[in-house]
């Protein structure tokens, strides 16, 4: 395996970023490489030298994490802070103005705070105040907040009469579907890149 | 000097390898072997993410250039970047000067 490989196989991150970065290094790989062999060094001894000058695989994918990590981080947080607003404000817009009862209204701002929680968390992040396992954080926050969200949801549901139905219901169900797709997908992400530093 | 020795010190001494001009990440590291009379022993390929770092904390501005069939990452400071590189000199002088305060005393 080359170096740059090497370097290359442990990164989990946002696609862009990492192929930008490894091009970097890897250029720049190359003109170490390019400039033993202009000091008279066979390529392969050019190779060796430059891996030994570069340091250790290990040590510069780690650095590199850190990085892929930390962007992770800003795009999930991004999303639990578009997301999670936008899929209340409907429910709160849509979602009828009958009085639904003591429970419904409890499970309702359950889920509200939940949200919150997540929103508060990604924000912290977006402004730089949550630097630490940002993207673990995000990524298990998004999924609280959808999971005590679908929870609710299921309950309020089988407690709800059938009266109490919004017309809008449909247009709710399937742009809460969408948006908890967006939110679990991003979350998921978050949690896989923010898992990868434990593994090295 | 090994890169704990320079611990926290890395992205000063990087900031302050630009301060005359842009350059690249290859050009850094030279720099920076160089300027320490080759006394900096460091993984130079973790200088690559440091830049990335401080391209995110505003202290430089990276664009990808064509020069000579080579593709190039070439960084400059910003204006924060400069205050980050005064503020970092100004700290080590003073550190340098209680540890010196204390071990000559």
């Amino acid at each position: 395996m080359s170096y740059l490989e090497e370097v290359a196989a442990p990164l989990r991150g946002p696609r862009r970023l990492r192929e930008d970065m490894l091009a970097e290094l890897g250029d720049g790989f190359e003109e170490a490489v390019a400039d033993g062999v202009e000091h008279g060094l066979s390529r392969e001894q050019a190779v060796e030298r430059a891996s030994a000058d570069f340091g250790s695989p290990d040590i510069v994918a780690a650095a590199m994490q850190r990085e892929l990590e930390t962007a992770q981080a800003r795009r999930t947080a991004w999303t639990l802070v578009v997301a999670l607003p936008a899929m209340t404000i409907l429910w709160d817009l849509l979602g009828g103005d009958g009085d639904p009862g003591l429970a419904v209204t409890v499970l309702a701002r359950l889920t509200d705070a939940a949200s919150a929680a997540a929103f508060t968390a990604a924000a912290l992040v977006l402004t730089g105040r949550l630097e630490r396992r940002a993207a673990s954080a995000c990524g298990a926050l998004g999924f609280c907040a959808i999971g005590v969200a679908l929870g609710c949801s299921a309950a309020i549901a089988a407690l709800a009469e059938p009266s109490d139905t919004p017309s809008a219901l449909p247009f709710l169900v399937l742009a809460s579907a969408a948006g908890t797709v967006w939110v679990s997908a991003s979350a998921l992400r978050a949690l896989l890149v923010g898992a990868v530093r434990r593994r090295t | 000097m090994d890169a704990d020795g320079i611990h926290g010190q890395l992205d000063t001494l990087i900031l302050a390898t630009l301060r005359r001009g842009e350059a690249h990440g290859y050009a850094i590291i030279g720099a920076l072997r160089e300027r320490s009379g080759e006394q900096l022993d460091l993984p130079s390929g973790t200088v690559y993410p440091a830049l990335r770092r401080l391209e995110r904390a505003g202290h430089v501005a990276g664009k990808w250039t064509q020069a000579g069939g080579r593709r190039r990452r070439v960084y400059e400071l910003t204006e924060q970047g400069r205050s980050a590189l005064e503020k970092g000199r100004e700290d080590w002088l003073a550190l340098r000067r209680v540890m010196t305060a204390v071990l000559d005393a």
